[in-house]
């Protein structure tokens, strides 16, 4: 699960530097404000070093040098907001500890798969999971269950069919259509 | 064809037996590629250990470990070969679904045409052709119905008329019509050379009896 960021992140805005940044604010406007903030950074992190999701001991949180820290609470306000506005989901709603980050919206990369199943001839032809994030794909390195989702707002389309995954099964494969 | 059941999400699935089993064979070709990977790294990893093991003097430990590696290369060929198999048989399973649709292509594409053939039986097209003669036949008929209905008087009669216009057209236009003098003016020709012509020897004729003769042209 730990994906290591292979590119390192320089683009920290200025206020990553700031210490309030690190206290959720009382005011509700500012809270507002901050967690767009916030919300804005994890996204632009994650797309920037490919990170699908994030849980509470990430190293994004805490500013080592200004030592300052998110608390926990913090952490959950931000999550909440992002599984509110649909740029974030429970990994697993009953633990609510790491949550998948869609710095792309599900409808997007479900065009972006299309165009690459289009590309790379898999119309009309069943593709595996590992095959669609494994091999060089605008999706790898996706989490298995992220591609399912977006699997599903395909087949919801028409789009796709998802082999597998009946009765509680993994999704094993897919087949595209025109 | 599968467009049009996309809207309902029917029960039916698209997803044929034969889909299901090249999913089998392509999760295969995964799984083998995943260990391709693992044994690469191994191998890897194998080498710089056997290395290190050299450095250390450890000439024994680091053969077996060579073995071991040499080993893993076989699998790792063999895979190689596995792998080429179930793409194959891959491409010819997906291959054998479209020749059944280019088949199935084949055989609407045939239905249609001898659908479009009993729309237009032999039988058809020669009571057609046959109703076409009759009706050319037909009209011959009345084109010699009608011109048959004049009279051999009637006949005479435009003779004549037609001799008689022609005499007319005769009068009109006599065969020499001299020129006006103004259209003789126009048609100025060079003058005739009004000098004697040079004196041309005369050839030798044979002449007889002082008489010109004439002789065949030879």
């Amino acid at each position: 699960m730990a994906t290591i960021a292979a590119v390192e992140f320089n683009s920290w805005p200025a206020h990553y530097n700031f210490p309030p940044f690190f206290t959720l604010q009382p005011n509700r406007e500012t809270q507002a404000k901050q967690l767009s903030i916030w919300i804005q950074l994890i996204k632009d992190y994650a797309s920037k070093t490919r990170l699908f999701s994030i849980d509470h001991s990430h190293p994004i949180f805490t500013n080592t040098e200004i030592s300052r820290s998110l608390t926990q609470e913090g952490i959950s306000t931000i999550f909440d907001e992002m599984i509110r506005t649909s740029q974030g989901e429970y990994v697993d709603a009953s633990k609510k500890d790491r949550i998948f980050i869609w710095w792309q919206s599900k409808e997007v990369w479900a065009k972006v798969l299309m165009q690459s199943a289009e590309k790379g001839g898999l119309l009309n032809s069943v593709a595996t999971i590992y095959e669609l994030l494994n091999d060089h794909t605008p999706l790898e390195g996706m989490e298995e269950a992220m591609l399912v989702k977006v699997l599903k707002v395909l087949e919801a389309s028409g789009k796709c069919e998802v082999m597998g995954g009946a009765a509680g099964g993994s999704v094993e494969g897919v087949k595209f259509f025109m | 064809m599968g467009g049009l059941f996309s809207k309902k999400k029917s029960s039916e699935s698209r997803v044929t037996e034969q889909d299901k089993a090249v999913l089998e064979l392509k999760k295969q070709r995964d799984q083998l590629k995943q260990y391709q990977k693992n044994i690469l790294t191994n191998l890897e990893k194998e080498r710089e250990l056997a290395r290190k093991l050299l450095l250390e003097g450890k000439k024994d430990r680091a053969k077996l470990l060579l073995k071991k590696k040499r080993f893993q290369e076989s699998i790792l060929e063999k895979s190689e070969k596995q792998l080429d198999n179930i793409d194959e048989m891959c491409h010819s399973l997906e291959f054998a679904q479209i020749e059944i649709k280019v088949l199935d292509g084949l055989k609407s594409g045939n239905e249609a045409l001898k659908k479009v053939h009993d729309m237009m039986s032999i039988d058809d097209i020669e009571k057609i052709l046959e109703e076409t003669r009759e009706g050319v036949d037909k009209q011959n008929e009345i084109d010699a119905l009608l011109s048959g209905s004049l009279s051999p008087e009637d006949l005479e009669e435009v003779e004549t008329e037609l001799e008689k216009i022609m005499e007319e057209e005769n009068i009109q236009m006599p065969k020499d019509v001299p020129l006006s003098p103004a259209e003789s003016e126009a048609l100025s020709l060079p003058e005739v050379p009004e000098t004697p012509l040079p004196e041309i020897q005369e050839k030798e004729r044979p002449i007889k009896d002082g008489k010109k003769v004439l002789v065949p042209a030879s």
